[in-house]
């Protein structure tokens, strides 16, 4: 296994008496794209901003490339490229002027800027004010500002914010391209279908606390798979499964029912027969990362 | 080193397009341009006074810039610095980068003594360069006669060294209030309160009150540089600089 990269071990932060985050361990694996997962409010800014060093006052650890954020500082931020929520740009200034600035604090020579600019597709308005950019491009120049120094490690805080289909697969296409040069990712979102595609695994946070954490492949096979039945008889079948209390989703003759494992398809199979109901087709559904996500929110919000 | 020369360089770079400089150029321009169509005016009544006219010229523009426009100017600049970075909410950016909080607070102070050291310095030239106008369009006012390089070079020295203990205060506060008023605010009610304890016995603790002092010791033609008023506002800006570098070190960016 990848050894992590990003790695935080009980997690609390507190603004004032407000505890945000509740002993959150996170680990992600060197050469992934971490996807960061949670609703609005769950804190996820928060923890993208003590892993900068930005909110210092936090319990508990964090190590970036094995070292621990509090002593290294230096060291770790000169390998991270980051985005915190909305890019903060000078308003007054170029597109080419906010990279100008950034290389000369990074060292980076001029010539990378040109580079990113043509990465992020702003090389025709490179030389309009900021102030005149649409959102998507200063969204754009936000993510060029994190890929300027070409770090190992991207921490980008809802980077496909604002923009348009075209410019969400651009992302898309550009993080997975960077990730098969060896680079990390971690990149939080609360849209989900957004990143789905490109994950390779997921961190849920919900109100400050991990759901789960680990490979996309390990959220898909936990918990239950829907299956569909076909059935002749659907509004019998939903009163009987009303009756017995068993949970499902339906449409026209088509019910899905979260089914645990085979034998248990093979259970309702034999309990609808047994009351005349004629099944002619099961099928085991691909489940959506989208449907655990909700899932296992909506678990978490029935037990508090 | 050149790390700190880079992000010196971009403090100059965001002073782009914004009226930063112009401050700088702006007022000592304006208070010398009025203070000499002034002297034009009333030529008469100043060349029957018969004294050294450059106490005068210079004491006109002293008292309305070390009074009024020198101190707002220091909040002005201490605030425009850290309203850039507010404004475009980029602390946070700064902060994630691998530069030492120490540099980015230097390079800014250093940014904002540039302008304070570009407008005295003007202030000095065009004072002297109006006397000696005068002095060859109207020899009757007898600009030519004295010379008060010296005491008026030594005065604005002193202004300057006067105002760092409020430059720092300005300049601390507003990076922790992120709005106009509040640092212009404490500046204008500073510069109040400095004028009226002026007179006071310890009116040399308070850093508002150490140029209106100044300009007194600049009537009585004292050519003292480092006095009580002076080593006072260098020690308030040394304690105020390191008790903001204290603060950004621990600083949170929420
Ligand atoms: N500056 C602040 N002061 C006080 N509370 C804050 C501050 N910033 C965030 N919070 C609180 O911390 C919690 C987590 O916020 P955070 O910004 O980390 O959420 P998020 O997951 O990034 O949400 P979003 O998807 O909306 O960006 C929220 O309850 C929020 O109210
Ligand atoms: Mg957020």
């Amino acid at each position: 296994m990848n050894e992590p990269v990003i790695e935080t071990t009980n997690l609390s932060y507190h603004f004032g008496t407000h505890q945000v985050l509740h002993d959150l361990s996170i680990s992600v694996p060197a050469g992934s794209i971490y996807g960061f997962l949670g609703h609005n409010g769950a804190g996820k800014t928060t923890t993208i901003k003590i892993l900068l060093s930005l909110l210092q006052d936090f319990h508990g650890d964090a190590l970036i490339l094995n070292k621990d954020i509090r002593s290294r500082r230096m060291e770790i931020l000169a390998r991270i490229g980051s985005l915190v929520e909305a890019p903060g740009l000078y308003h007054h200034l170029t597109g080419w002027e906010n990279l100008r600035i950034r290389s000369l604090l990074l060292s980076v020579v001029p010539e990378k800027i040109v580079d990113t600019l043509r990465t992020v597709g702003l090389m025709e308005v490179k030389n309009r004010l900021v102030r005149h950019y649409s959102h998507g491009m200063k969204q754009r120049l936000g993510i060029a500002l994190a890929l300027l120094s070409d770090p190992q490690i991207l921490i980008l805080d809802e980077p496909t914010n604002g923009l348009d289909p075209t410019g969400i697969k651009e992302i898309r296409e550009l993080l997975t391209t960077l990730r098969s040069l060896g680079k990390t990712i971690f990149l939080s979102s609360h849209i989900l279908s957004e990143v789905e595609k490109i994950i390779t695994d997921v961190g849920i946070i919900h109100k400050g606390r991990l759901l789960y954490g680990g490979g996309v492949e390990g959220l898909k096979a936990s918990g239950a798979n829907l299956v569909e039945f076909d059935v002749l008889q659907p509004d019998l079948t939903r009163e009987l499964l009303t009756m017995w209390g068993i949970s499902f989703e339906s449409n026209h003759h088509l019910i899905n029912i979260p089914c645990k494992s085979n034998a248990r398809i093979a259970e309702l199979t034999d309990h609808f027969v047994t009351h005349g109901i004629s099944v002619i087709g099961i099928r085991k559904l691909e489940k959506s990362l989208e449907h655990v996500y909700f899932e296992l929110v909506e678990k978490e919000m029935q037990q508090t | 080193m050149n790390q700190f020369y880079n992000c010196f360089r971009t403090e100059l770079l965001k002073t782009k397009r914004t009226l930063s400089f112009s401050g700088a150029i702006i007022i000592p321009t304006v208070i010398t341009g009025v203070n000499f169509l002034t002297f034009v005016v009333y030529r008469e009544d100043f060349a029957k006074a018969g004294a050294n006219l450059w106490i005068a010229l210079a004491g006109n523009i002293f008292s309305a810039f070390a009074l009024l426009f020198l101190p707002m100017y220091v909040g002005m600049v201490g605030y425009s610095t850290n309203h850039i970075e507010h404004q475009a909410d980029a602390w946070k950016n700064l902060f994630a980068l691998p530069l030492k909080r120490s540099t980015i607070y230097l390079s800014k102070l250093c940014m904002v003594l540039l302008q304070v050291i570009t407008c005295v310095t003007l202030l000095y030239a065009l004072t002297l360069l109006s006397g000696q106008i005068l002095g060859m369009l109207y020899p009757e006012l007898g600009f030519q006669n004295y010379d008060s390089t010296v005491l008026i070079l030594v005065t604005i020295v002193k202004f300057t060294l006067a105002s760092l203990g409020t430059l720092a205060i300005q300049y601390v506060v507003s990076i922790y209030w992120s709005d106009f008023i509040k640092p212009m605010g404490a500046a204008l009610i500073g510069l109040v309160v400095g004028i009226l304890l002026a007179k006071w016995k310890f009116a040399f603790l308070v850093p508002y009150s150490l140029c209106p002092r100044v300009m007194e010791q600049f009537q009585k033609e004292n050519l003292t540089i480092f006095n009580r008023e002076v080593l006072s506002s260098v020690l308030w800006a040394t304690g105020v600089f390191i008790l903001g570098y204290w603060l950004i070190l621990r600083k949170n960016v929420k």
